[in-house]
This record gives structure tokens, C-alpha cells and sequence, in this order.
């Protein structure tokens, strides 16, 4: 059960880029996960709630976004999906594979909130 | 005073971290001259009897260090310390894989610096190991001959990050229905530089070419760094 891990380290960024931006909290996730990563969506849903406990991100809305497994030609260079033709290229039928994504564990964006101090902070954009 | 809710992008890998360290250790490795290999299989395909081949053809001509990381126990580590080399066991408390950082504590307890190769027998998983860089020279799994030649339709990112296959127990190739050939161009689909070497850990057949492919890669190591 490596999701718990690894969900430490994604609060750790999340905490860093909310706090560079001086953030109170962070209401929202984003990430990505390709299905070929050894993540499986259901536990990072499972262990969301435990694993943010007591940090920035306790409470905050979790989206996954599922990333499909694409692989290239190594003959033509046909980039097709590996669920629906397995590793044999639609276009020249060469075996020859090489996986471009699917193997993803990303953040994509987070959503922050903070209060507004009326100016003067030189912080917001 | 008002609530202010913004979006950042981020768009970053969580394992960045680790895939980070990996490259940090990996210099500090090739500084050293010191060549670490990942060892990466199932539990049972021969890991640790692969390693005892390995050090029975190698250890009269170059230092060797053997990190053995099991979720708990040290029966791997008495094993290889029995043969005369040096071996510490690792812990991962639970964890599937080793990472980079825990991969560092291991080299930086063996005091790698005056070794030419160390070996990292990963936990017995072909999941998760694939997908954290321990920081190693050159990774390397083992399929053995029961679990089947349809591993690496099974289990593809494996098999496409390693840089050595080794068979093992060809010595009961008999008894099963496996297709040598079949599984060497899976192999070979997925990773058409993979070197793929068959083996017995049993009678030891094979091993000399093992040997062979260490001498040259540690060579390799040296002169790159």
C-alpha cells in the first residue's frame, strides 16, 4: 500500500505552492492519474480524508482525472491507445512499443483560499 | 474582509520529489564509482539465489555490497552474509517499494565508497518498484519460469524499465507450458534494448553470462564517471 505515501508527499507539494502564495487553506485538488500508474483512484479516494486530517487540505474537494495509457509506434509513430489496440499499431500493425503516458501521479491545480487584507500586501495578483 | 478563492496550476508530478533524490544519488554513486543495481521480481522468482550466483562468480575480483529490503525479517541478509560479503537488511516498515530516500540510508550504511558494485534487492513486487526510481545505475527484474510467460503482458511498466531480464529455474522448463520465445518478443515489444539472459539459481547454469554483463556494466560505470 504504497497510495498513503505517496499522498503524503502530494500534501507536502499542495502545502508548499498554497503557502508560497500565503494561502489559509486549500479548498480543492485536481490530480491526474494514468492507468498505468501503480495508484489506484478508489484509495487516494479512500485515504483522502485521513491523510489531510490536520493539514491544509482537510476538507478540501478532491477531483481525479483518469489519464489513458498512450503509446507510440516505434515504426510510423502513430500514437494510439493501449486499452483498445493492446500493443500493435492500428496504422502499420508493428509490435514495437513505447509507452508516452498513462504512467502519470500529477497535481494538476489546486484551489486556495485566503483573506483578502484590503491591499497593501504586495501578494495578490 | 472578504474570502478570496484563486486556482493554481500546477501540473507537477508528486514523485518529482523522489525522482529527484534518485538523480542526486545516482551522482553521488557515480562520484564514487560505485554501481548500484536495483534487483526487481514477484516474491519466489529467486532473488536472493540469484544474488548468491552472482557473488560466487564475482567476489574475488571486485568489492561487493548487498542492501536486502524485506517489509520485516533478516533471513535474506543472513543468507547473503554467509557467503562473505557484506549485506545489511532494510526495512521498509510496511512499504511495497523502496524509494530513493530509503535506498540512501542503505548506501550511506555501507559506506559505499570503497565498493565497486552494490546490489539492492527491492521488495518481492512487480508493481510498485517499477514505478519509484531508487536512484540505481541500472535496474534488472527476474521472471521465473512458473509465474508464466504472460508476465509482461500483465505487467508491462516492469518490464519496460529494466535493463536485464533474467530467467530463472530453466531447469524446470519441462514441467511447465512456457514459451520462451513468445515471452522474449513481449519483452522485446516493450523494451527493445532489454538484455535477457536465461538462468537456473539451482544448477547455476547461465550465471557466467550474468557475470559477463556485471563486468562490462561496472566497467562502463567507472569510465563514465
Amino acid at each position: 500500500m504504497h497510495e498513503m505515501s505517496i499522498l503524503m508527499s502530494m500534501v507536502e507539494m499542495a502545502e508548499q505552492y498554497a503557502k508560497q502564495q500565503h494561502a489559509e487553506r486549500i479548498t480543492g485538488i485536481s490530480l491526474e492519474i494514468g492507468e498505468m500508474s501503480a495508484v489506484v483512484p478508489e484509495y487516494v479516494e479512500f485515504l483522502f480524508p485521513d491523510v489531510t486530517e490536520g493539514t491544509m487540505l482537510e476538507g478540501a474537494e478532491l477531483s481525479i482525472r483518469r489519464q489513458p495509457v498512450c503509446v507510440r509506434c516505434r515504426d510510423c509513430d502513430t500514437v494510439y491507445e493501449w486499452r483498445k489496440e493492446g500493443f500493435r499499431c492500428p496504422a502499420c500493425g508493428s509490435e514495437a512499443a513505447q509507452i508516452v503516458s498513462g504512467r502519470e501521479f500529477k497535481i494538476q491545480s489546486i484551489e486556495i483560499r485566503k483573506e483578502d487584507e484590503n491591499d497593501g500586501s504586495g501578494e495578490s495578483h | 474582509m472578504m474570502d478570496q478563492v484563486k486556482v493554481i496550476e500546477i501540473q507537477k508530478s508528486v514523485l518529482e520529489n523522489n525522482d529527484q533524490e534518485a538523480e542526486k544519488l545516482r551522482q553521488k554513486l557515480r562520484k564514487e564509482k560505485t554501481f548500484l543495481l536495483n534487483l526487481m521480481s514477484s516474491p519466489g522468482a529467486g532473488k536472493t539465489s540469484c544474488i548468491l550466483r552472482i557473488l560466487e562468480h564475482l567476489k574475488a575480483e571486485m568489492q561487493i555490497g548487498v542492501m536486502e529490503a524485506d517489509i520485516d525479517s533478516s533471513v535474506d541478509a543472513e543468507k547473503v552474509a554467509q557467503s562473505g560479503v557484506e549485506a545489511i537488511q532494510l526495512h521498509t516498515g510496511g512499504m511495497c517499494h523502496l524509494d530513493a530516500a530509503m535506498t540512501e540510508q542503505g548506501i550511506h550504511q555501507l559506506d559505499t565508497e570503497r565498493l565497486d558494485l552494490v546490489i539492492l534487492e527491492n521488495v518481492g513486487n512487480l508493481v510498485c518498484p517499477a514505478e519509484f526510481d531508487t536512484g540505481a545505475s541500472k535496474n534488472a527484474m527476474i521472471l521465473s519460469i512458473p509465474e508464466g510467460d504472460d508476465k509482461p503482458l500483465k505487467y508491462p511498466l516492469m518490464f519496460s524499465v529494466v535493463d536485464l531480464v533474467l530467467i530463472n529455474k530453466i531447469d524446470c522448463l519441462d514441467y511447465f507450458e512456457f514459451d520462451m520465445q513468445a515471452v522474449k518478443e513481449r519483452i522485446h515489444t516493450l523494451n527493445p534494448q532489454a538484455v535477457i539472459l536465461e538462468v537456473s539459481a539451482r544448477t547455476g547454469e547461465g550465471f557466467d553470462r550474468v557475470a559477463e554483463w556485471f563486468r562490462k556494466n561496472v566497467n562502463q560505470w567507472r569510465k563514465e564517471s
